[in-house]
């Protein structure tokens, strides 16, 4: 009986310990899992925090090069590289995260940000201005200050503002949204006076244009060739037709202090300047402003031949008026103050002001566009994707002083 | 041998009956814990298996080495739908680990119950991973649940399948795994009929960076 109960005891013992050890091993395994879930995270969020850490230093100083050393974050480290050298003119980060035994490797890509990317940018938009349902930009737009809405606009791209509003309706938003930016105004003298001198410097027919007056322009395109008509105002007969490259071989084209009327069809490359002389001189109706009387179009359309070769730049120191809708423009715009409609327009039922290209204007205004939910124009911006790598000569697309991202690995 | 020893041993072998009985059924019960216990961590392991292959592939939605070939980042996801999506990504490669620059196709989606019926749990279903047209082949990891929900820039939820993809801006990703057979000490609390050993993962608000950077 003695050795019977030892013998007993022994087997339980033993069969105790055995289940004990598998029960415990099981419940390590199941920890084990849920540890391993948690580090994979937390090195995760580690190199990514990193990588917006490291973000976040560029865009405070476009040429902080230094990166991160094993900063302690979380119970881990990460470790930020700054590398200039990989891809030309741009910068690669590359944020190590590091979580027991965990490392995870986060790479962004960027790259200088330009004004050529915005399909649509305004310096300054009245909060009582509006994009309003039927309003259509295809493309980023950026607005320094205030992006207010009503009814159902559509952006296909990234929108970038300092506020969003919406005053009614729900505006779409296909590329995001991002409040808080804030993007200066570009300098554009530089770039209207590089026209001028690439105008004077042609021996076309009439390269420049010096005001006070007005300077009406028609492009036509016959035969593949572009010719221009010009005349001094409103009422008088418009000129011969001469070939656009004898009116302005380089197709650089300058007023400077007066009125730029311009309309047609053109194939080639034009820049188009209204300017101010001395940059000091305060824009007006008359002076340094510049009129779309009608459609302003390529010969070759790039929304159906993208390998056009067409292309316009116009830059106006004062106002870009739009005197005509239905309307198309093609081409880059520039104003240091305002796009506007004609004020007769901007109380008929609304119409399209269709622009392919891009459009950068220092202000608009409330009414600018038109008034109430239906009256004015409607906006259709399509971007033209040609502009970011091919610009119009002497456009003023400086870069923005901030960086862009162009991919992001995780 | 007398009378008080046979009592003896009769006493002796109830009482070491009675252990005997005693130890086989606690090795009966540590049996079935411990082996609920495996069943438990098969199913989180599944589970965590599935979560980070989802979110490794999913946070490179729209990502390309090479970013000019994808000059539009938004029309990276080309459908959605409840419990399937397919996108453009950039597979990485043993030499290439960041990706190839060459664009790809990712389709995920799980098929319907009937493709798992040889198991006892009526709910399990095949997960699909595709890359570019290879030919599915589902994988069994017990998903029961697969559903995605995608919101706009505005957080309004968009009615699937999506017409617009490029409107979709985050999404929620919710998965369940289910144990293929039903073991007796789970129960139900409220029914207390058996259920299905499980485990739940929510990605509530997950965003690829790359679908709207530009």
């Amino acid at each position: 009986m003695g050795r019977s109960a030892i013998y007993l005891v022994m087997g339980m013992t033993f069969i105790f310990l055995f289940f004990g050890r598998t029960m415990n091993d099981s419940g390590t395994e199941a920890f084990e899992n849920a540890i391993l879930y948690y580090e994979y995270t937390q090195s995760y969020n580690i190199a990514d925090a990193g990588a917006n850490l490291a973000c976040n230093q560029i865009f405070l100083d476009r040429n902080w090069r230094t990166g991160f050393s094993h900063v302690v974050m979380n119970d881990g480290e990460f470790s930020v590289d700054v590398d200039t050298t990989t891809y030309a003119d741009k910068v690669l980060l590359t944020s190590t995260g590091i979580f027991q035994q965990d490392t995870h490797i986060v790479r962004v890509l960027l790259s200088p940000s330009s004004f050529s990317k915005f399909a649509m940018y305004s310096g300054n938009v009245s909060s009582a201005a509006k994009m309003r349902a039927g309003d259509t930009i295809d493309g980023p737009i950026h607005v320094n200050g205030e992006l207010a809405t009503q009814g159902n606009p559509v952006f296909t791209e990234r929108a970038t503002m300092g506020e969003l509003k919406t005053a009614s309706g729900s505006p779409t938003f296909m590329g995001g949204y991002q409040e808080g930016v804030n993007i200066d105004f570009p300098a554009y003298t530089t770039s209207a006076d590089a026209i001028e001198a690439a105008a004077n410097a042609d021996a076309g027919t009439l390269n420049t244009f010096t005001g006070p007056g007005e300077l009406w322009l028609k492009f036509s395109v016959s035969g593949g060739v572009t010719k221009v008509q010009y005349k001094y105002n409103v009422s008088a007969v418009w000129s011969a037709e001469v070939l656009l490259s004898t009116f302005a071989p380089s197709g650089n084209i300058a007023v400077v202090n007066g009125e730029l009327h311009v309309e047609g069809t053109f194939s080639g490359q034009v820049s188009l300047t209204s300017k101010v002389s001395p940059s000091s001189t305060t824009p007006s109706a008359t002076v340094g402003a510049t009129y779309i009387e009608d459609d302003l179009r390529y010969y070759t359309d790039p929304l159906i031949t993208p390998t056009s070769t067409d292309m316009l730049g116009l830059v106006s120191a004062g106002n870009i008026e739009i005197r005509e809708l239905p309307i198309r423009m093609d081409g880059a715009f520039f104003t240091n103050e305002n796009a506007t409609l004609e004020s007769s327009l901007r109380n008929n039922s609304i119409e399209q002001v269709k622009i392919v290209g891009s459009l950068i204007s220092k202000e608009i205004n409330s009414t600018d566009f038109g008034t109430g939910t239906s009256k004015g124009a409607n906006f259709y911006m399509k971007y033209d994707s040609r502009l970011e790598n091919t610009p119009p000569n002497n456009f003023p697309f400086p870069t923005t002083n901030s960086f862009e991202v162009l991919s992001w690995f995780e | 041998m007398g009378s008080q020893t046979i009592l003896d041993l009769i006493a002796s072998s109830l009482v070491f009956g009675s252990l005997m009985l005693i130890a086989l059924r606690l090795n009966g019960g540590t049996m079935e814990n411990v082996q609920a216990f495996r069943e438990d961590i098969l199913v989180q392991q599944n589970l965590v298996a599935v979560s980070q292959l989802l979110e490794y592939d999913f946070r490179k939605i729209a990502y390309c080495k090479n970013y000019t070939v994808i000059s539009s980042p938004t029309d990276a996801i080309r459908y959605a739908d409840t419990s399937k999506i397919v996108f453009w990504t950039d597979f990485p490669t043993t030499t290439q680990p960041y990706g190839d620059g060459v664009l790809d196709s990712m389709t995920y989606y799980v098929g319907p119950t009937s493709e798992l019926s040889v198991t006892p749990n009526p709910y399990d279903r095949l997960l699909y991973r595709v890359e570019n047209d290879a030919t599915p082949i589902g994988v069994n990891m017990g998903v029961t649940t697969f559903n995605m929900k995608y919101y706009d820039a505005l957080h309004a939820e968009l009615s699937t399948p999506v017409d617009s993809c490029q409107l979709i801006q985050y999404m929620q990703i919710t998965i369940q795994v289910e144990h293929p057979v039903k073991w007796t000490k789970y129960y139900n609390t409220a029914t207390y009929d058996t259920v299905y050993q499980s485990a739940f993962w929510r990605q509530v608000r997950l965003v690829a960076k790359n679908l709207n950077n530009r």
